[in-house]
């Protein structure tokens, strides 16, 4: 057991990281509420909140989503209830977890255990892997089971007899776990196939028996790859289902006298191909790994901070280096599951993405790993001293960015941690008694699936009333409402005029000098954590006679 | 507004022992330095403004990445480090302008790095021919494809 101590160790500090105030770190995200009452509604009722009888595929807020972290979390459920940490759960486990999978797995491949312990160690505390194995994501429970599987396919061909046995588990789960791992699975394991081949032909008689395991354990979902949620899916995420608009078309077109130039240069296929190398390579860019992350998105970012360290830029290099240097054979496999796992972010719409590239942190983390015993070799012991010194205050910066600095920047909106939701729940539930219907503004997406969460709505209820409302087909629609309440668009200049209602939104939508004392109530505010006002909550009251509202009310 | 940054991020107690102007000044600078090897400027579109870039190709053809690449592991495996070095330096003017992906100050590192394309490329003459035609094609492509951008649909 004492070989193990220090693997012990790391662990616990990946445990800690990612436990810490799991259930408040952030708010809840629409996606978590979608997963936590949905696993909910399945642990009550059997079917999704749409009333569908155990199904591979949920529907939710007009998304689809994968089954496996959803039913994972219907017995965390069953014992915690339905909260914030017990949504969370699997993601920070298994992302725990992740760091002693990888250990052995390096270990394996290199039969270094000091490499072993560096690269669990820079996972346990990467800032990417803990920002989708702290919060909600299904992309935290998939990537377990994907290194999973990755793990059994080495043991595999080293001759362990269950090793393809764990492999069919891990690609089977990873695949009913997440929808980029539909198009990575297949092809890491093509590329292990190809990697292992003499191995595999040395021990046929498991890897047959790991084969049929898989496709057992796959069929069920082959139906739902060909459905049509699966193509929406597809349609709105990726870039298959870009449609450029009319009017560059147009442009082009008019410019381009000739047609062959037309195809030549600018046809979709060749245009979206080429935007799919580009974002390819961003994944790749300084930018993205060490210095801005996915700025742009709250929800996969950390002020001030690629999803790297900075002091993983120079590791990585040296252990690039390092590595194409070495005459190990094993060195390809890395590379190659470095190259492939951007595959699936590279054909989606966004510029980069963290969370579809997140296969990329075990190969990346080895590299940095290899990267800095290769300096530990070479330096002295003042200089040790200080990069254990930078180790330390980067990984303190990074927390201080995570817990401090980052928060604010995503309270509102709907790519965002969707704050100040729990609060008006909580806040309208003496309304849902008296009084007329209480209409609630979508403008920061998805409330009606935070109102059934927080209010733990009864699901046979809710599915009875389920009902999806989408403006247009690449929008993802919203739940139109349930007993009193009504999901959708607040227009004051219209709804102000309504009698004994009440209307919960942001202040754009319930601008202050609009609510005339007579004509509504203010019932109260909600607040996000620092201190903006998120909610507005008003009541319209019959105000006196004339005026504006007499005669809209006369065209309602 | 950096100054009013730090002061906003300082007024967080914990956060004072990180956030200073050397930090702050130093990552910035940091982020422009490593800005010339993002590929998306350096293939894709170049500098942001439009008067400099065509903003549909970058400042060297991305055909030219598997030689560069080529270029750099012979030399380094040849224990040469002086192009390194030097392309390492050249990096640092572009640095330090406020601009984000400046063009005109990075024109000596394109110098460089096409000096690596081509000792990468006459390394695949050599070694694999197949290799080397195909990216040449790519090459022309991308060459043609600027051009007919350039005189077409370019508008600054």
């Amino acid at each position: 057991m004492k070989k193990y101590l220090v693997l012990a160790v790391i662990f616990i500090v990946a445990l800690t990281l990612r436990f810490y105030n799991l259930g408040g770190f952030r708010c809840l995200n629409w996606d978590e509420a979608s997963f936590g009452y949905n696993a909910y509604s399945v642990l009550k009722t059997g079917a999704d909140e749409y009333g569908i009888h155990l199904p591979l595929q949920f529907k939710s807020v007009g998304d689809y989503k994968a089954p496996l972290y959803i039913y994972l979390t219907v017995p965390v459920i069953k014992v915690l209830g339905l909260t914030e940490f017990s949504v969370r759960f699997w993601p920070a486990l298994l992302g725990s977890l992740s760091v002693i999978v990888l250990f052995f797995m390096v270990k394996e491949l290199f039969n270094d255990r000091r490499l072993a312990l560096l690269s669990s160690f820079f996972l346990a505390v990467s800032p990417w892997h803990i920002q989708f194995t702290k919060a909600g994501a299904d992309v935290g429970v998939a990537a377990f089971f994907t290194l999973l599987g990755i793990y059994g396919f080495i043991r595999g061909a080293g001759g362990a007899k269950w090793g393809y046995i764990l492999t069919a588990l891990g690609f089977s789960a990873s695949i009913y776990g997440y929808f980029a791992q539909r198009l990575f699975v297949p092809l890491i394991v093509l590329f292990l196939l190809f990697f292992y081949r003499r191995e595999i032909v040395k021990t046929k008689k498991s890897f047959l028996t790991g084969l049929i395991i898989g496709i057992i354990l796959i069929a069920p979902i082959v139906p739902s790859l060909m459905s049509g949620g699966h193509e929406e899916k597809i349609l709105k995420t990726t870039i298959f289902g870009y449609q450029r608009s009319a009017e560059y078309l147009n442009l082009i077109t008019g410019e381009d006298n000739s047609k062959i130039l037309y195809y030549l240069f600018h046809s979709g296929i060749f245009e979206n191909s080429w935007t799919a190398l580009n974002h390819y390579l961003n994944h790749f860019s300084p930018s993205f790994l060490f210095f801005e992350g996915v700025a742009g998105d709250p929800r996969q970012f950390v002020y001030r901070m690629g999803v790297m360290y900075l002091f993983d830029l120079p590791l990585i290099l040296i252990g690039l280096y390092s590595l194409l240097k070495s005459k190990k054979k094993i060195k390809y496999l890395i590379l190659g599951w470095l190259l492939l796992a951007p595959i699936p972010a590279a054909i989606t719409k966004d510029q980069v993405s963290a969370r579809r590239s997140f296969d990329m942190v075990y190969p990346i983390l080895i590299l940095s790993a290899y990267g800095a015993l290769a300096v530990w070799q070479r330096i002295g012991k003042s200089l040790k001293v200080a990069l254990i010194g930078v180790l330390i205050y980067s990984v303190i910066f990074y927390l201080v960015s995570f817990y401090v600095f980052t928060p604010p920047l995503g309270y509102k909106g709907p790519a965002g941690w969707s704050c100040g939701y729990k609060e008006l729940v909580s806040f309208m539930q003496p309304f849902k008694t008296g009084g007329g219907e209480i209409i609630v503004d979508t403008s920061y997406q998805g409330p009606y699936i935070f109102f059934l969460f927080f209010e733990r709505y009864d699901p046979a209820g809710y599915q009875k009333q389920a009902r999806l409302v989408q403006e247009n087909p690449n929008s993802l629609g919203e739940g139109a409402g349930y007993d009193k309440y009504s999901f959708r668009p607040i227009y004051w200049p219209r709804d102000r005029c309504s009698l004994d209602r009440i209307f919960a939104g942001p202040p754009e939508r319930l601008p202050e000098g609009d609510l005339k004392s007579g004509e509504v109530e203010i019932l109260g505010r909600v607040y996000f954590p620092d201190g903006e006002e998120a909610f507005r909550v008003v009541k319209t009251v019959l105000g006196p006679p004339g005026g504006y509202c007499e005669k809209i009310r006369a065209t309602i | 507004m950096i100054t009013y940054e730090i002061n906003t991020e300082r007024s967080l107690l914990p956060a004072r022992m990180f956030v200073n102007k050397v930090s702050y000044y130093s990552l910035e600078v940091l982020k422009r330095y490593f800005e010339t090897f993002d590929p998306q400027y350096l293939f894709f579109t170049g500098d942001l403004d439009i008067t400099k870039s065509t903003r549909t190709s970058g400042p060297i053809y991305l055909a030219m990445l598997p030689l560069i690449l080529a270029g750099v592991y012979s030399f380094l495996s040849a224990g040469k480090i002086r192009p390194l070095v030097l392309l390492a330096i050249l990096s640092i003017p572009p640095s330090l302008i406020e601009v984000h992906y400046e063009t005109i100050s990075r024109i000596p590192v394109f110098l460089v790095l096409s000096y690596f394309a081509a000792c990468g490329l006459t390394k695949l003459v050599k070694t694999k021919r197949t290799w080397a035609v195909l990216l040449l094609i790519l090459f022309l492509f991308e060459f043609s494809r600027f051009v007919h951008n350039l005189l077409i649909h370019y508008h600054p």
